[in-house]
């Protein structure tokens, strides 16, 4: 499913961040959305998401606007994978999985097969099967990234929204995290978007990039077209260094 | 299945515990009285004793326990805070206030005038709670229990202003005392049917919404997008708990601890789901308070403790040992 | 949530605890006069007196400006011809009908500064345990605390009070004497029924009757009846609903009938239908300040309550 905004203006009550964004995200890929602090990132993700409400423009998933869907119908079209895997109570990933199946719930809230039969899809897909039955509290950072998108998966979802999903991980599980959610986009016709931050992540695992700046987009292409030495300096300032190998961009911190 | 074992084992000793609290009081009377008695087949003042005190006291212990352990598991659930318990939304401050005007303008007559008006009064300030907590734009978790404290306090205030000035209220202190630290009071069939029924509505939807409430595990947010219609069910589980502690309340004051401990010491033994918690504190919450009342009666017979102190004296310790066990009770 | 409860309960508790220690029972004496001779009845000058608690008290000169604290004090001060030299009473002293025109020094809490104003050469008062006695003593008149326990001691503080004001407490307490031994030797052959004394049953849980050490419980004696609280622990115990039920009594009386209390409620009560008394219709209401007050018309309140429990003795 294509998502695309028009227009697109959000924000909060007391300052607006973004406006005039025009977007088309598509199928298949996986699309990052990278920027300095403060610039919006995340406002699009929500807004993406269906959990803001623009101030202009519109979100349309597949030419519906998401304001005339339910909170539930969104949910089984649109999952976001959270930021945080901490949870508070003692869960097993099982029942922490299971969550992406709420919003197919009845109203008396009981499981059917095809619930059950969808998390264990989940599960499986993110080799938690070993660590089903295992609390969310004993697991490691990687082990519980695993959850929490094995979590968005569960929901059977048509796009995948994830707001930062290495910052907790080491070097290897950044890789595979971003690995796996590509190769998950593609396999399943899926459109994810990712927030990230690690412009070298971007560039070695993500289809696509937007540059998000003072709630504008200010690039959009392939991580070789966007990333330049020309747009990384006028975005990110003086400071880094670009570079490349065998095609694939990369940035350094110079001294 | 784990949870079925778990489950069959607190409905035993709810049973266990509801017998033995019949068979102690402050009158002695022998078991096989007490047997003749609940089947009908004797009369005579022990009869009477059995039929018509002690059996409708165990029953509200036991309504009033349930109630408390479910209304915490669905509070500590929306607001993930381990620290919640059934009154966080204001509901003891509306249900003292209540009780406490109904004792002041009413005296020893406010008999059956008590309960209703602190139902009346926690029901009526969850409502302002939440009314409050929308002033700011969108009701989160943090603005109701924000909400919640500042009334707590204003009707605490307003609870030791009355206190104070109102000399009805010195002459009945123990009725107030009764009311503050908790104790089970009966004084009709009609009112425990009445909170009975009520308790009943507040736990089928507690068990309705348990699985949505599931959904809160990583925030409202991640809540509405895993497809929860956050504003309706947060505003349901209000109600739920709202009708749960304000029947507590109005049958027993402010018992403290069933709420916080119960769902506590259940998750280490049934997990953090929260159909299963349901269920299991309900049970469990029962069958603690009807031991706890039942220590109430005869600790120091004939004299009655009230039955908070009791849950205090035995839930504090108990809760400082399931922090100390358990790992990962506070973020 | 947790401060807010917490210093709610230290203020309940602190005025629970106060009002229960009022309710120790301290040892009784017989006051007596020091040095004044028989003949000098109408009051001599200076006179030592003691107090129920063994407190020695001298007063100087005849008082002429009284106050008095607690509506039992006060009818015994009126009843042994003071009542013109009382300038101030409490909030509750209601009879005779002239005390309600004295000027007021507070109820619950006395109003020092009051009492200080009205300028007294003697304060009379009953117990307090919260400093009040402290407090009045700083108003540099004599303090006298009156607090009779049994029914004996009742008859006797007109003695105590007579030798503090000048006046002739012995006949006084002799007539109440001669009245209570009348009324007991009626009732002396006569069955005994069960009574159950209501002091205060605002929760219907924890009900407060009287005990072995209170003077009621002493009237209920002596107006012919058997107190189901006869092995209590105290002067003014609780009972649970249990123990009355169990106990059967077969006449009620209501002392908290004039705080509202009803024979409808009390029939209403779970389990209470029951209960010989109120099959049979014997829960009478008595008036509060007739059976409460440890003042001069204990002789009255013990007439009117063997009135009740043996009608056909008592026409």
């Amino acid at each position: 499913m294509t998502l695309v905004t028009s227009g697109l203006a959000a924000g909060y009550p007391s300052r607006p961040v973004l406006s005039g964004i025009d977007l088309e995200i598509h199928p298949r890929a996986l699309t990052a959305i990278v920027g300095p602090n403060g610039a919006g990132k995340s406002t699009l993700l929500r807004a993406l998401a269906g959990l803001i409400r623009p101030a202009a423009g519109r979100v349309a998933l597949d030419g519906r606007d998401l304001r005339g869907l339910g909170r539930g119908e969104i949910a089984r079209l649109i999952a976001v994978v959270p930021q945080m895997s901490e949870t508070i109570f003692p869960f097993t990933v099982r029942e922490i999985v299971a969550l992406g199946r709420v919003a197919r719930l009845g109203a008396f809230g009981r499981p059917r097969a095809a619930d059950g039969a969808a998390v264990d899809r989940a599960l499986r897909e993110l080799d938690l099967d070993a660590l089903a039955t295992r609390r969310i509290d004993s697991l490691s950072g990687g082990e519980r990234q695993r959850t929490v998108l094995a979590m968005a998966l569960a929901q059977e979802p048509r796009v995948l929204l994830l707001d930062e999903p290495t910052v907790h991980l080491d070097p290897a599980h950044q890789r595979s995290t971003l690995g796996r959610i590509g190769r998950l986009a593609r396999e399943r016709g899926l459109t994810a978007v990712a927030v990230l931050h690690d412009l070298n992540l971007v560039g070695a695992l993500c289809d696509r990039v937007v540059v998000i700046d003072d709630g504008r987009v200010v690039a959009d292409g392939t991580p070789a077209e966007v990333m330049s030495p020309t747009t990384v300096k006028a975005v990110f300032g003086d400071g880094l260094v670009v570079g490349e190998r065998a095609g694939v961009p990369f940035v350094l911190p110079s001294r | 299945m784990r949870t079925a074992a778990v489950l069959i084992g607190l409905g035993l000793a709810l049973a266990a515990s509801v017998i033995v609290a019949i068979l102690v009081g402050a009158v002695a009377i022998a078991p096989q009285d007490i047997v003749a008695a609940l089947a009908g087949a004797s009369d005579g003042p022990n009869a009477t004793i059995v039929r018509e005190l002690r059996l409708p006291r165990v029953l509200a212990a036991a309504i009033v326990g349930a109630a408390l352990a479910v209304a915490g598991v669905l509070l500590q659930g929306l607001t993930r805070n381990p620290l919640a318990d059934p009154y966080v939304t204001g509901s003891s401050a509306g249900g003292v206030l209540g009780a406490v005007l109904a004792i002041a303008v009413a005296g020893p007559l406010a008999g059956g005038l008590i309960p209703l008006a602190a139902f009346v009064g926690a029901l009526g300030a969850v409502a302002v709670v939440w009314q409050l907590a929308r002033l700011g734009g969108h009701t989160t978790v943090l603005t109701i229990l924000l909400a919640g404290v500042v009334l707590t306090s204003f009707a605490g205030a307003v609870v030791t202003l009355l206190l104070v000035a109102n000399d009805r209220l010195a002459l009945r202190i123990r009725v107030v005392v009764d009311v503050l630290v908790g104790a089970v009071n009966i004084r009709s069939a009609g009112e425990l049917a009445m909170a009975a029924g009520i308790v009943a509505v507040g736990l089928a939807l507690a068990l309705v919404l348990a699985p949505r409430i599931d959904a809160y595990a990583f925030g409202d947010e991640t809540a509405a997008t895993l497809g929860i219609d956050t504003d309706r069910v947060t505003a349901l589980v209000l109600v739920a708990a709202a009708l749960l502690s304000g029947a507590a309340v109005a049958l027993a004051g402010l018992v403290g601890f069933v709420g916080l401990v119960v769902p506590h010491a259940l998750r280490f033994v049934i997990g953090a789901a929260h159909r299963r918690l349901v269920a299991a504190a309900a049970l469990g919450g029962a069958a603690a308070l009807v031991l706890a009342d039942a220590g109430a009666r005869v600790a120091l017979a004939p004299t009655e403790l009230p039955v908070g102190a009791i849950t205090g004296l035995i839930g504090a310790p108990f809760f400082l040992l399931l922090l100390v066990r358990g790992r990962r009770l506070l973020p | 949530m947790g401060i807010t409860r917490r210093s709610l309960l230290g203020l309940v508790f602190a005025v629970l605890f106060a009002s229960c220690a009022a309710q120790s029972t301290p040892t009784t004496n017989i006051p007596t006069q020091a040095a004044a001779s028989p003949s000098a009845s109408a009051g001599a000058f200076p006179a030592t007196v003691v107090d129920f608690q063994s407190r020695s008290t001298t007063i100087a000169k005849r008082p002429e400006r009284i106050v008095s604290i607690g509506p039992s004090n006060t009818e015994y001060l009126f009843a042994l011809g003071a009542g013109d030299r009382v300038v101030g009473v409490d909030d509750f002293s209601d009879t005779p009908a002239d005390a309600t025109k004295k000027e007021k020094v507070g109820g619950v809490k006395v109003n020092i500064e009051k009492v200080v104003s009205l300028r007294p050469d003697l304060v009379v008062t009953v117990k307090f345990s919260d400093g009040t006695i402290e407090r009045l003593a700083t108003t540099g008149a004599p303090v006298l605390v009156i607090d009779p326990q049994r029914l004996v001691d009742v008859a006797r503080t007109a003695v105590v009070l007579g030798t503090a004001v000048g006046a002739n407490g012995q006949k006084l307490a002799s007539d109440i004497e001669r009245r209570i031994e009348a009324v007991r030797a009626k009732t002396a052959t006569a069955p005994r029924p069960r009574v159950y004394h209501e002091v205060d049953a605002s929760d219907p849980s924890k009900l407060y009757t009287v005990g072995p050490g209170s003077f009621i419980a002493d009237i209920i004696d002596v107006a012919g009846g058997t107190n189901v609280a006869a092995r209590a622990g105290s002067a003014y115990p609780q009972l649970s609903p249990e123990e009355i039920v169990r106990a059967d009594p077969e006449v009620i009386v209501l002392a908290d009938a004039d705080y509202g209390m009803t024979v409808d409620a009390v029939s209403a009560r779970p389990g209470w239908a029951q209960i010989t008394a109120v099959r049979t219709k014997h829960v009478y209401p008595i008036t509060d300040s007739l059976v409460s007050r440890p003042g001069p018309r204990v002789a009255d309140a013990a007439e009117a309550y063997a009135k009740l429990l043996h009608p056909e003795l008592f026409p």
